[in-house]
């Protein structure tokens, strides 16, 4: 859109080349068919707001006056007559709300119950399994039984006597065999075999 | 003083009940598109142009039987949608203001429009003209777009002419400031 000799003359005087040579041209949008229902649009508006008005100005002509009858001397009489009301009438029945604490002393109950059956199984069958094995409670005897002893009655075995074939004379050989020996260097030093065969009579 | 002839004619028909809305469809149809523009340039966006031109129009309606005629009807119609427009930028600030964006509301209105292109001039003389402050842009506008002389511009902005002069000139050299830095 061209400018006016007026606003081309103020432009030049400024020295706005930019604004002079710049076309008037509208670069925003806008709906189609937009200024043909405006007219509509604001009508509509218009009688909204009036309703809105009517509304408004009829309730005020309402105001708060209250359209309920009381009986006469109502609330003069109403704290005594709720008081013998109460006096009345017994006292309503309290029901407690937490029943869940007489259902918990139950489930402890079972609880213990299942515990001491358990506990009681547990010792019988203790008391039934009874002995460890043999083995075990010969070398505990042969513990109090003096090295020197021992050692005696090894030398004094008979010469054929395997002790291979016999782990548990063969184990003693080596433990009284070695004065003041520790026992952990000593079961390094026997071959593993001879461990495993010795082990296999316990288990 | 209403101005035209067609100004004077609607608002005695305006007066009489049974032409009434005769009369002020007659006046939207009339200015409608004046004011969207000015409106437009101001806010940016179509909705907003839209909200605040039918809160311009519902003041008319309210306010025109009353209207003194003692300035141009369409003097009076600019200075409505003027302050309309600006009240509604005021209340757009103050809620941008709570959020963290810190562009200013127009620019980031006008870098949304569907068309926005920053290469092309129209745009660029666009975000030139948003960086003045409100009244200045309205100054420039009236002056640059509407061709408004200063004379009826100092009846709808109630500022003297010589004021008006002074800010549009100014406004001139910061956007000529702006395209030529950017």
């Amino acid at each position: 859109m061209k400018l006016s000799k007026e606003i081309e003359e103020e432009l030049r005087e400024l020295e706005a080349w930019t604004l002079l040579k710049a076309e008037r041209r509208g670069c925003f949008s806008i709906p189609e068919g937009y200024f043909d229902q405006l007219s509509h649009a604001i009508f509509a508006k218009l009688r909204a707001d009036e309703t809105a008005e009517d509304a408004h100005s009829l309730l005020k002509s309402i105001g708060k006056k209250n359209p309920f009858e009381v009986p006469a001397g109502y609330f003069e009489n109403l704290a005594e007559q709720v008081a013998q009301n109460a006096t009345r009438h017994a006292p309503a029945k309290v029901i407690p709300l937490h029943t869940a604490s007489k259902n918990r002393f139950r489930t402890y109950m079972a609880a213990a119950g299942v515990a001491a059956i358990l506990g009681i199984g547990a010792l019988l069958f203790w008391q039934a399994g009874g002995s460890a094995p043999v083995g075990v409670q010969d070398m505990v005897s042969l513990e109090n039984v003096p090295d020197e002893t021992l050692s005696g009655y090894l030398s004094d075995m008979d010469d054929a006597t395997d002790l291979n074939d016999n782990p548990d004379l063969l184990f003693l050989s080596y433990s009284s065999g070695a004065e003041g020996s520790n026992l952990e260097t000593l079961l390094h030093e026997i071959p593993e075999e001879d461990l495993i065969g010795f082990t296999s009579d316990f288990l | 003083m209403a101005g035209s002839s067609d100004d004077i004619a609607l608002l005695q028909a305006f007066r009489h009940p049974d032409t009434r809305e005769k009369a002020f469809t007659a006046i939207i149809k009339k200015y409608q598109e004046k004011l969207y523009w000015h409106i437009r340039r101001l806010v940016i966006q179509h909705e907003d142009a839209n909200d605040v031109l039918q809160n311009v129009f519902i003041k008319v309606w309210k306010g025109l039987e009353n209207f003194r005629e003692d300035s141009q009807l369409y003097t009076w119609l600019y200075r409505i949608a003027t302050n309309e427009s600006l009240t509604y930028i005021e209340q757009q600030k103050r809620k941008s203001a709570i959020s963290l964006d810190n562009e200013d509301t127009t620019v980031h209105k006008l870098k949304a429009e569907k068309d926005f292109d920053g290469k092309k001039a129209e745009w660029k003389l666009q975000l030139a003209i948003q960086q003045l402050p409100d009244k200045q842009r309205v100054v420039f506008n009236l002056r640059y777009f509407e061709e408004m002389p200063y004379e009826e511009m100092s009846k709808v902005l109630e500022t003297s002419e010589g004021a008006l002069k002074a800010s549009f000139h100014h406004a001139v050299k910061k956007i000529e400031e702006f395209i030529l830095n950017n």
